[in-house]
């Protein structure tokens, strides 16, 4: 594991509240999604937002035990938690019907076994990364100046010309490209600092040359705002639905 | 002689054996004849009966039912409560009477007694008596007599529509009974939020006994925020020059609502569509459940509604911040943008300050919404502030075309909050933010004195520039150096050695100071009975010498502040540990 992400993961081994929350609010949808896709309408929302509470608690639990030899990618990590636990569930709610007292396996136990591993989805992989990405541009929203990351978003996100965005804020055409530069490396650098964090194998650390970090600034910034407004989409969907 | 013995013996033997069949046959076999005659009877009678009363339950059981529905029609949810616990009981009696009529009574007439009677009459018995104690409470209230009832909110208190029996005024009722499941944690912190709420004058009445408390708000009759915004953009796709107003009379409503709250020292801190209530065309902040004083000692909570609740809220929660050390107004700034996006997209802002614009509207409203829920230090700093940005629009003749450059907020004209400043300091953030202004206005006519004007200007502004920056920079460098100290990793426990007769603005800079501490991250606590065998355990010059590192760790403590009186009797601070003890800025 990296440097960051070894430091997030102590925060998590120190029960940091401030990095719980950080994983709720960057991964509790993509984990909802996916336990929702999982359930078939046998989950209710209520028991999606538990069942996605609990796999994050577990992940701060169980990271303890985390064996960066076998190689499991950190989507692939949650992922787990949440089947186990969704199985936890479906279990105790069949336990009467098939007899009960048969005690489940333990996530240690499924991990090791391939049948029982969940096939991480390229769907599941693009929410993850989508979460990734949106997660930096919260993070730069904060550490920017205000002005320059609504610049930045009415040219990116958006896609206002610079012309307009130089009229609506009173501010010269330059004055716009240069705001947007600013806010652009910014964002850059956090979306490589949040996917070394949340990345335990170097294959995922490769999202990010596949992603387009290094990639001109045109592409850059196309990619930022497909990859932001399906992400943006999945929430409201998954608002939705609830 | 011998004959008479015979016969006399026979008598005898006759007489037992007479006696013997009347006992052991004849009166069984009577006594079975008669009880089976008995039951007989009561058999007609059961079966009569229960011929007669199972369509008068089933009939009252769908009455009942119809009522339960004409009650849902009509949001009288405590009726539907009732009318449907009463058809339940009917439908049950009526199952009791068939499972009776066709299988208990016929058995029952052969000697076989039903299994589990007497639990069905117990639960028939509880179900009465659940139904017994749900008769309306029309008298519950001294001095007002219910005509309605509205949906409860998260509290679980219920909601009554009454009416003043003096003065016919109608009130919201909201009622708390322990004896209904009203917890008194629940109570307190309801009361605590009323006495708030009293010195708005929202309050009309209240009352609290053993078992209950309630309290009196003025009814406004009228429809919330999101069915109204509902109906808005259900008229046309595009909302219209007059629909845009009238969104920004409402918001300019609720900005008003809050600014009253936070000048009187609170914050509602649930500040959402279903809390707002549009009554003869004005919008109403309901709910007052949550209201807060600003200045609260109380440790900061999470309460409040998803989407509508400034994360930071959250996060600054979970870390134990308490109320005094954050600007709640602030909180109830981001409500309010949360709202405004409401109004404009019909949806709730699903991705926080960062949520898409789907519906057309003027960039100006958008920009608005955008500064209200962006990051806490980065966003208006009073409603006063996004009230006049509001305002602004509204003034404009064509809202489509108001510009974020337009806005007075863009140009400097920052209301300064009239909260005071030393008791709310800013999160620890990074990066200072201009907010998103000053800008100069467009210039389209070139004035010929112009050069004059700007030699003049660049004078002036070279003079108020290094004013301001010297400003800053004092204000940054206590900042900078406040957060250069990196929060100890553990608790550390005040001390706090300043006398009781120094003057007021002393302990209130050494309490600033430690809230400011606090929220740096600093794990601070005042314990009288650690801070006892802490003194004893401190080095004759606490200000120089270290506490070992054993005797800290007996404590659980990662260290000391300790806060003495300076030379000219300013407060100064020294952090001790086994390190040492050093002074902070």
């Amino acid at each position: 594991m990296n440097a960051l992400t070894t430091s997030f993961v102590k925060r998590l081994r120190d029960r940091d509240e401030a990095a719980w929350f950080e994983l709720w609010q960057d991964f509790g949808p993509a984990i909802r999604f996916q336990l929702k896709k999982w359930g078939r309408g046998r989950v209710g929302a209520e028991t999606v937002q538990d069942l996605t509470q609990d796999t994050l608690a577990e992940l701060s639990k169980c990271i303890e035990r985390y064996d960066p030899n076998r190689g499991a990618r950190f989507s692939t990590w949650l992922l787990t938690i949440a089947k186990y636990k969704l199985g936890d569930e479906m279990d105790t709610r069949n336990a009467l019907k098939r007899g009960g007292g048969v005690k489940p396996l333990s996530l240690d136990e499924r991990i090791d076994s391939s049948s029982s591993q969940p096939r991480v989805d390229e769907i599941f992989e693009q929410r993850m990364f989508g979460a990734k990405v949106c997660s930096a541009i919260r993070r730069t929203e904060t550490e920017v100046d205000f002005l320059h990351f609504q610049v930045w978003r009415m040219r990116v996100l958006d896609n206002y010309v610079g012309k307009d965005i130089a009229s609506q804020l009173g501010i010269s055409e330059p004055t716009v490209s240069r705001h947007v530069a600013k806010v652009r490396n910014h964002l850059r650098e956090t979306i490589m600092n949040v996917v070394m964090q949340y990345s335990f194998t170097p294959e995922e650390e490769k999202e990010m040359s596949t992603f387009g970090v290094s990639k001109n600034d045109t592409s850059f910034d196309e990619a930022v705002c497909e990859t932001y407004h399906q992400h943006q989409l999945l929430l409201e969907n998954e608002s939705v639905g609830d | 002689m011998v004959t008479a013995l015979f016969t006399c013996f026979g008598t005898v033997v006759s007489l037992v054996g007479a006696v013997i069949l009347f006992v052991y046959f004849i009166v069984p076999a009577l006594g079975l004849i008669f009880t089976f005659i008995g039951r007989l009877f009561r058999f007609v009678w059961q079966a009569l009966r229960d011929a007669l009363l199972i369509p008068i339950a089933l009939f009252v059981g769908i009455i009942k039912m119809i009522r339960a529905v004409i009650y849902v029609v009509l949001g009288r949810w405590d009726e539907v409560h009732t009318e449907t616990t009463f058809a339940k009981l009917r439908f049950f009696e009526a199952y009791n009477r068939t499972i009776s009529f066709c299988i208990d009574n016929p058995l029952q007439l052969f000697g076989i007694k039903p299994p589990n009677k007497t639990q069905e009459h117990a639960v028939v018995k509880q179900v009465q008596e659940f139904v017994g104690t749900k008769s309306r409470p029309k008298t519950l209230f001294s001095g007002y007599s219910i005509t309605g009832t509205l949906p409860s909110g998260g509290s679980g208190a219920k909601l009554y529509v009454a009416k003043s029996t003096d003065s016919g005024v109608e009130v919201v009722i909201k009622h708390f009974d322990i004896g209904s499941g009203s917890q008194l944690p629940q109570i307190v912190r309801e009361s605590k939020a009323m006495e708030c709420a009293k010195k708005l004058g929202l309050i009309v009445e209240h009352h609290l006994d053993d078992q209950s408390f309630w309290y009196a708000m003025p009814f406004h009759n009228g429809d919330h925020l999101g069915i109204i915004t509902n109906s808005l953009h259900a008229q046309s796709k595009k909302l219209s020059h007059d629909q845009f107003k009238t969104i920004l009379w409402h918001e300019q409503d609720l900005l008003r609502t809050l600014k009253t709250y936070h000048d009187a020292g609170l914050w509602h801190k649930d500040v959402k569509p279903d809390n707002i209530i549009i009554h003869g065309g004005s919008a109403h902040l309901v709910d007052l459940g949550l209201i807060t004083p600003l200045a609260s000692a109380m440790t900061l909570t999470t309460h409040g509604t998803e989407y509508y609740r400034d994360p930071e809220l959250v996060r600054q929660a979970m870390r134990g911040v308490k109320v005094h050390q954050i600007n709640g107004a602030k909180f109830d700034v981001y409500g309010a943008g949360a709202v405004l996006y409401f109004m404009l997209e019909n949806t709730f802002p699903a991705h926080g300050a960062l949520s898409d614009f789907n519906t057309q509207s003027p960039e100006g409203l958008r920009w608005i919404v955008r500064r209200a829920m962006s990051d806490y230090d980065k966003r208006y700093n009073s409603i006063e502030e996004m009230l006049k940005d509001v305002e602004s629009v509204l003034k404009s003749k064509n809202i489509g075309s108001v510009r974020p450059a337009d806005l007075p907020s863009m140009h400097g004209a920052e209301v300064a909050p009239e909260i005071p400043s030393s008791t709310h300091r800013r999160l620890p953030r990074s990066t200072p933010s201009t907010g998103g202004g000053p800008f100069p206005k467009k210039q389209h006519k070139t004035n010929p004195l112009g050069l004059v004007v700007l030699v003049l200007a660049v004078f002036v502004g070279v003079a108020l520039v290094t004013n301001k920056n010297n400003t800053d920079q004092r204000t940054e460098s206590t900042q900078t150096v406040i957060h250069e100290i990196h929060p100890p990793d553990g608790m550390v426990l005040i001390i706090n050695e300043l006398h009781n007769s120094l003057a007021n603005n002393i302990h209130k800079e050494a309490s600033n100071k430690i809230a400011e501490l606090g929220v740096a991250g600093w794990e601070l606590v005042n314990n009288p009975e650690i801070e006892a065998r802490v003194r004893i355990l401190l080095p004759p010059d606490p200000t120089t010498s270290p506490i070992p590192s054993h005797k800290l760790n007996n404590e659980n403590l990662a260290g000391v502040l300790l806060i003495q009186e300076g030379t000219e009797s300013n407060p100064l601070f020294y952090f001790i540990d086994q390190n040492g003890s050093r002074p902070l800025p």
